[in-house]
């Protein structure tokens, strides 16, 4: 019983309300974007209806054959089922709903990040739900690990070995250009350590990993949060745009998500909101870039302290414990199912094989994302990217420019074909 | 009853001029004077950030970045004070720092609060949480605010 007990945080009533909340506002927000999901399809549909039936018409006067004569029907049928679904009659049109779903991409991503960046910046939202907010972005991680379904082995090796070098280059070269910057600036160590970290791997992520190391200070820590926050979100609303704007495929848009959004739960959205093959390709890329969490947190040890000699005298650093404790565990839970999905076992099925354990396992990963999503969204506070500032500003504008227009140029030269993930589709 | 002063200090440099006015009043009034430095736990919201590693350490260095500050704030005022031969006290609080000072405020009521402050442009009133300036709003008794030029 004394151990049972030990699972549990000693203060977890205080998260209940905020968890609870994130729940129903991520179950609204999954149900409103199906509702206008529904619409669309039924003014897609309202809008084939009548080619179809004049086609049907067609086909008729000219005699045409009789299977193509039940093919038509059948579309037609299809269609009026859509239309019905939402309980509309002939001619009736839902322009809106396409608007909203279409062009606009609102879909669940959308409404649970901008609701909650709504809900948290402009209507008093009471204490008592910010600790169950805060452990609610975490929840995104089940549904990462979940989407290990979506790849085989080959995936992992071409992507994901492809992902590895970008990451590889772009995290070093990001790492490496900012902290020597920063040191020809003048920048204080503790400053230059988790801007180089925080904008080369995962945002405020490496931030948590690196302040410890390389010493920085509370007023450095939360300037460098405040800016990694500021162009993460920035970046979560513009890149979609700019990338349906331009035509980049899903694959294409999935990498350069992975490589330019510099805080990690922020590119999960980004790349969901996008499509599913972007977010699979983003998904595996990001797992690769993750890897590199622990060696860049050693690198910047060997760049402030080791290298400068700024030891302190007596204590020692054990380096392989080190990488231990800032590797992310959950990321073999990920391997660990494709592995089981490359391994085609009939028990297990598959994300498309209905009825199977994975096609459920599967099923469950977008209400993992939505309540993460939920907590994402509510966790936005504009008081906390204000607070971004002094030199780090100056310092993430630059790293987050340069990685976007660096990255689009990469994935517009490696191409679709190289980013897709084969498995799941 | 005697008349009493409560200082805020944060340890920036803005906050030593408001230090340098609550001796003079102490000294001339006379007045008791306090200073009061509040720890705000804001950066350890972040911990559990999605792939955040090290989590425990990183709270354990917050932790102890914030107590260093409180200490160096704490002897550093009480440095100002021996110099200037004033006997004051010192209170610690952790929290948002404009709750934990109206907290202060009702629990104590001092006779003045000081506070210091920086000058700032439009973008920075915009930035700042601008404390002087909701304490002055919210704080129910006289303020003086000293004003650092930047």
């Amino acid at each position: 019983m004394k151990k049972l007990k030990h699972l549990f945080v000693s203060d977890w009533g205080r998260f209940v309300p905020g968890f609870l909340f994130c729940l129903v506002f991520a179950f609204l927000g999954m149900n409103l974007d199906h509702f206008i999901a529904n619409y669309h399809k039924a003014n897609v549909a309202a809008e084939k209806i009548p080619a179809l039936e004049q086609q049907l018409q067609e086909m008729m006067e000219s005699g045409g054959d009789a299977e193509a004569l039940k093919a038509t029907q059948t579309a037609i049928e299809k269609q009026r089922a859509a239309v019905a679904k939402v309980g509309g009659a002939d001619g009736q049109r839902w322009g809106w709903a396409t608007f909203l779903h279409g062009k606009a991409q609102f879909n669940y991503v959308a409404i649970l990040l901008l609701g909650g960046i709504l809900i948290r910046n402009f209507l008093p939202l009471p204490k008592i739900l910010l600790p169950g907010i805060s452990i609610a972005r975490p929840v995104i991680k089940p549904g990462i690990i979940i989407l290990g379904l979506h790849y085989v082995w080959s995936d992992v090796v071409q992507v994901g070995g492809l992902g590895l070098v970008l990451t590889a280059v772009f995290i070093f070269g990001t790492a490496i250009v900012v902290m020597w910057l920063c040191q020809k600036w003048g920048v204080p160590d503790g400053l230059g350590g988790i801007m180089g970290a925080g904008t080369g791997v995962c945002g405020v992520s490496a931030i948590i990993a690196t302040s410890p190391v390389v010493r920085s200070s509370p007023i450095e820590m939360a300037y460098a949060i405040g800016t990694i926050l500021f162009f993460g979100t920035l970046m979560l609303f513009t890149m979609p745009y700019i990338g349906k704007g331009i035509n980049l495929s899903e694959a294409q848009f999935g990498a350069w998500d992975a490589i330019a959004i510099l805080n990690t739960a922020q590119l999960v959205a980004a790349a969901e909101w996008y499509g599913s093959e972007a977010l699979d390709t983003a998904v595996l890329i990001n797992v690769a870039r993750i890897m590199f969490l622990p060696l860049v947190v050693l690198f910047s040890l060997w760049f402030y302290i080791l290298r400068t000699g700024k030891q302190e005298a007596g204590l020692e650093i054990n380096k392989w414990k080190l990488v231990k404790d800032k590797f992310p565990v959950f990321i073999l839970g990920f391997f660990l199912l494709v592995f089981l999905n490359s391994l085609n076992l009939e028990s297990l099925g598959g994300p498309k094989i209905q009825g199977s354990p994975f096609w459920a396992m599967d099923a469950a990963y977008k209400w993992f994302f939505a309540i993460g999503f939920a907590g994402i969204g509510l966790s936005i506070s504009f008081e906390d990217m204000k607070k971004a500032g002094g030199k780090a500003f100056a310092i993430g504008m630059v790293a987050a420019l340069v990685k976007m227009v660096l990255g689009l140029g990469v994935v517009l030269l490696i191409g679709t074909e190289m980013l897709r993930v084969i498995g799941s589709h | 009853m005697p008349f009493r002063i409560l200082v805020c200090i944060d340890g920036e440099p803005h906050s030593k001029g408001a230090i340098q006015w609550a001796i003079q009043l102490g000294l001339s009034l006379p007045a008791g004077v306090t200073a009061l430095h509040v720890i705000d736990p804001y950066l350890k919201k972040f911990y559990n950030e999605l792939y955040s590693q090290g989590r425990k350490r990183y709270l354990e260095y917050v932790d102890e970045r914030l107590q260093e500050g409180a200490d160096k704030t704490h002897s550093e005022f009480t440095r100002m004070c021996q110099a200037a031969g004033l006997e004051a006290g010192f209170k610690l609080r952790h929290g948002e720092p404009l709750r934990e000072i109206l907290d202060e405020l009702r629990q104590t009521s001092p006779d003045l609060l000081i506070v210091g402050g920086k000058s700032l442009n439009a973008w920075g009133r915009f930035r700042s949480r601008n404390l002087p300036l909701r304490l002055q709003k919210k704080a129910g008794v006289p303020i003086l605010t000293h004003i650092a030029k930047q």
